[in-house]
C-alpha cells in the first residue's frame, strides 16, 4: 500500500517525435519532503516538471500522485497541485486580483476578497493587485505566479526555476513558501545549479539530451 | 505479383466490356458505360473514408501512431477515388441532364467530402509534431464526418422542401440487364483490388519513413525520406 | 490563510473563463474593434458597389452571411491564437478541465459573430433601406446562423490555431463544413427580408438548430484531444 501522500515516477520518459528528452526516471518522493532535479539547459527539467504536473503526457512509464491515500485524477490534480513555471503565461490584460480569482474559481474553490488580499500580501503584491500584469516587471510576474500556485493550498508544489527574476527579498519569500510547503506536503523543484537549493531531501541530476 | 497481373487483366476486361458488350440501360442510353467507372469508385471512396474514420477513432482511443498513419493513407486514397467519381459524375450529368454541375444533393455531398478531404492533408502538413498532428487530424476527420453526412443526408430528407430529392433513383437497381450486372460486379472487384494495391504501397512507404521512431527510446539521426524534425512547443525544450 | 472550501462546479468554471475571455478581448483594443471595422468596411463597399439599391432578397442575404463568414475566418481563431502566444494556454490547462474552456470559447465566438452580424444588418438597414418585413424572423435567422457558424467554427478554430499557420488554415478547414449552415442561414434570412416563409422558414431555423446541436456535441467530445498536451 502506498504512503498516504507521495509522488511516484516509474520509468518516466518523454520524447518529441524522435528527440528523446529524458527516459527511465524512477523516483518516489514521500510526504513532507523536497525533491530537486538539476541539470544544464536542455536536460529536460521543464518537461519533467510539466509531466509531473500533468500538462504533458509521458511517452514512457507512469507518474502517480497520491494524496491522503487517494490517487489523483485530472480534477484532483488541479486542486492538489500548484505549479510555478516559465511555461505558464499570464494575461497582460488582467490584474493580479483577477488572475487569482480566476485560478480559484475554475479549480472549484470559492474566493473572497480577504483571502485574495492575504495571498497577494504574502508575495508582496498587495499594493499592485489592481494593476494589469502588462505593467508588472518580470520579478513581479514571478511573485504573482507564486500567489497563483499557493492560493488553493496544494499538497504538492512544483517549482521550475524557483528563484528566477526574484530580488533578494523575493528569494527570501520563495524560500519561506518552500519551507512551509515541506511542512505541509511535497515540494518538487528544478534548477540549473544544485547549489541553489542545497537542503533538498532528494536530488536527481539530469544529463543533457 | 500474380494477383497484380490478375488485377491488370481484370481492369482491362472491365474497360473493354463496359464499352463494347453492355447494352445501353434504359434511362441512361449512350452514357451507360460511365456507370461502371462512376459508382464503384464512389463506393471505394466512401469505404476508404469509413476506414480512415475508424482508424482515427482507434488513434484517439489508443494513441498508437500506426493507426494515425493508416487513417492518413485511407483518407488520401479516398480522395483519388472520389475525384474519379466527381469527374465521371459531371460527365454523366452533362450527358443526362445537359449540364456538368447543378448542385444536385449527391453532387453537393460528393463535392463537400472532396473539399473536406482536400483540407485534411493541408492540416497534416501544417503540424510538425507527430502527436499533435495525429490528434488534430483525427479530431478534424471525426468532426467533419459526424457533421457533414448528418447535414447532407439526414436533415435534408426530413425537410424535403429545402433540397430536391436525387434525380436518379436506384442507379444500380432493377434497370440493369444480366451483362451489365456482371460487368458492374467485376468493376467493383477491380476497383477494390486497385485500391488495396495502392494502399499497400502507400502504407509501406509511410511505415518505412517512420521506422526508427518505433524502436524503444532509440535516437536516430538518420533521417528517412519525407521526415520532418518536429520542433518543441515553446518553452518546452529546456529549463 | 484560510483553507478555501472546494466543490466541482463546471458551470461556474465556464462562467469565470467566459468573463476572463471577454475581459481579455475587450482590453485588447485592437481585436474586436478591428474585426468590426473590416465588417463595416466590406458592407459599405458592397452597398456602394450596388449603388445603394437593395439587390433581390436572396442576394442580399447571401452577401450578408458571406461578409460575416469572411470576417469570422479571421476572428474565430483569435482567442486561441492569443492564448498560445501569451503562453496562457498552459496556465488554463493547468487550472481548468477542457469542457469549461470550450464552453467559454463557444460563448465568446457566438457573441463575436452576433456582434458582427448585428453590425452588418444595421448597416444594411442604413445603407440599403432594408425593409423590416419580419423582424422576429430576421432576429431568429441571425441568432440561428451565428449559433451554427460559431458551433462548428470554434473547434475548427482551435485546430487551426494549433498549426504552424496559426489561424490562417481556418478557411480551408471550416468552409466545406460550414456550407450547409451558410445555405440555411441565407435561406431563412432571405425569407425574413421578404416577410414570407412560414413552414419553409421554420424548417431552415430547425436545420440551423440541429447543426448547432450536432457540431456543439461533437466539439465537446473532441476538444480535449486538441486542447490538452502538445
Amino acid at each position: 500500500m502506498a504512503a498516504p501522500t507521495q509522488v511516484v515516477l516509474e520509468g518516466v520518459g518523454r520524447s518529441y517525435g524522435r528527440r528523446l528528452v529524458f527516459r527511465g526516471i524512477t523516483v518516489s518522493i514521500p510526504d513532507r519532503s523536497s525533491f530537486l532535479a538539476w541539470g544544464p539547459n536542455g536536460s529536460g527539467k521543464t518537461t519533467l516538471l510539466a509531466v509531473i504536473s500533468g500538462l504533458v503526457a509521458c511517452t514512457q512509464g507512469r507518474v502517480t500522485l497520491y494524496v491522503d491515500g487517494h490517487i489523483l485524477d485530472a480534477a484532483g490534480r488541479r486542486r492538489q497541485l500548484g505549479l510555478v513555471s516559465p511555461i505558464l503565461g499570464l494575461y497582460p490584460q488582467l490584474t493580479a486580483e483577477e488572475h487569482l480569482e480566476l485560478a480559484l474559481k475554475v479549480r472549484g474553490f470559492s474566493s473572497d476578497r480577504a483571502a485574495l488580499r492575504a495571498v497577494l500580501g504574502r508575495v508582496g503584491l498587495g499594493r499592485r493587485q489592481r494593476d494589469p500584469v502588462a505593467e508588472y516587471s518580470t520579478g513581479m510576474a514571478q511573485r504573482l505566479k507564486y500567489a497563483l500556485a499557493i492560493a488553493h493550498e496544494p499538497r504538492i508544489l512544483v517549482l521550475d526555476e524557483p528563484f528566477s527574476n526574484l530580488d533578494p527579498e523575493g528569494v527570501g519569500m520563495a524560500r519561506a513558501i518552500m519551507d512551509e510547503q515541506v511542512r505541509r506536503g511535497i515540494v518538487i523543484a528544478a534548477a540549473c545549479d544544485r547549489g541553489e537549493w542545497a537542503d533538498a531531501h532528494t536530488v536527481l541530476s539530469l544529463a543533457p539530451a | 505479383m500474380g494477383w497484380l497481373a490478375l488485377l491488370a487483366v481484370g481492369m482491362s476486361a472491365v474497360i473493354v466490356a463496359a464499352f463494347l458488350f453492355v447494352p445501353p440501360v434504359r434511362g441512361l442510353g449512350p452514357t451507360t458505360a460511365i456507370l461502371f467507372f462512376h459508382v464503384p469508385p464512389a463506393w471505394v471512396a466512401v469505404s476508404a473514408w469509413l476506414l480512415s474514420l475508424f482508424h482515427s477513432m482507434f488513434y484517439l482511443r489508443r494513441g498508437d501512431l500506426r493507426s494515425d498513419r493508416k487513417a492518413a493513407v485511407h483518407a488520401e486514397l479516398g480522395l483519388v477515388f472520389c475525384a474519379i467519381t466527381v469527374i465521371t459524375g459531371a460527365i454523366w450529368a452533362r450527358g443526362t441532364w445537359g449540364v456538368f454541375w447543378n448542385w444536385d444533393p449527391r453532387q453537393t455531398s460528393a463535392l463537400m467530402l472532396l473539399l473536406i478531404y482536400l483540407a485534411y492533408p493541408g492540416l497534416r502538413g501544417a503540424i510538425a509534431d507527430p502527436i499533435r498532428r495525429a490528434r488534430s487530424s483525427a479530431a478534424y476527420a471525426i468532426f467533419a464526418f459526424a457533421t457533414v453526412p448528418f447535414l447532407m443526408f439526414v436533415v435534408p430528407r426530413a425537410f424535403p422542401s429545402l433540397h430536391p430529392s436525387p434525380i436518379i433513383g436506384g442507379e444500380t437497381g432493377g434497370g440493369l440487364g444480366p451483362a451489365a450486372r456482371v460487368v458492374f460486379a467485376a468493376s467493383l472487384v477491380a476497383f477494390t483490388g486497385l485500391y488495396a494495391w495502392m494502399y499497400g504501397i502507400r502504407l509501406r512507404l509511410e511505415m518505412l519513413a517512420d521506422r526508427p521512431a518505433d524502436r524503444d527510446g532509440a535516437l536516430s539521426d538518420g533521417l528517412a525520406i519525407g521526415e520532418r524534425r518536429p520542433p518543441c512547443p515553446p518553452g518546452h525544450r529546456a529549463a | 490563510m484560510r483553507i478555501p472550501s472546494c466543490r466541482s462546479r463546471p458551470l461556474e468554471a465556464a462562467a469565470a473563463l467566459f468573463i476572463k475571455d471577454l475581459r481579455v478581448e475587450f482590453r485588447s483594443l485592437m481585436s474586436w474593434g478591428l474585426l468590426a471595422a473590416s465588417a463595416a468596411g466590406i458592407t459599405i463597399a458592397t452597398s456602394f458597389a450596388f449603388g445603394g439599391i437593395l439587390p433581390d432578397p436572396l442576394t442580399a442575404a447571401a452577401l450578408l452571411w458571406i461578409i460575416v463568414l469572411l470576417v469570422a475566418m479571421t476572428g474565430l481563431p483569435q482567442t486561441f491564437v492569443r492564448e498560445q502566444e501569451q503562453g496562457t494556454a498552459w496556465t488554463v490547462r493547468l487550472w481548468a478541465d477542457p469542457a469549461p474552456v470550450l464552453a467559454a470559447k463557444l460563448g465568446l465566438n457566438f457573441l463575436l459573430l452576433l456582434g458582427l452580424a448585428a453590425l452588418v444588418v444595421s448597416l444594411y438597414g442604413l445603407l440599403f433601406n432594408l425593409p423590416l418585413a419580419a423582424p422576429a424572423a430576421l432576429a431568429g435567422s441571425v441568432l440561428g446562423g451565428c449559433a451554427a457558424l460559431a458551433g462548428s467554427g470554434t473547434l475548427l478554430a482551435a485546430i487551426a490555431a494549433g498549426t504552424g499557420a496559426r489561424g490562417l488554415l481556418l478557411p480551408l478547414l471550416a468552409i466545406p463544413l460550414q456550407l450547409p449552415s451558410l445555405a440555411a442561414a441565407v435561406q431563412s434570412t432571405a425569407m425574413a427580408i421578404t416577410g414570407e416563409g412560414g413552414a419553409t422558414l421554420r424548417a431552415a431555423l430547425v436545420l440551423l438548430a440541429a447543426q448547432t446541436a450536432v457540431s456543439g456535441l461533437m466539439s465537446f467530445m473532441l476538444f480535449r484531444y486538441i486542447w490538452d498536451e502538445g
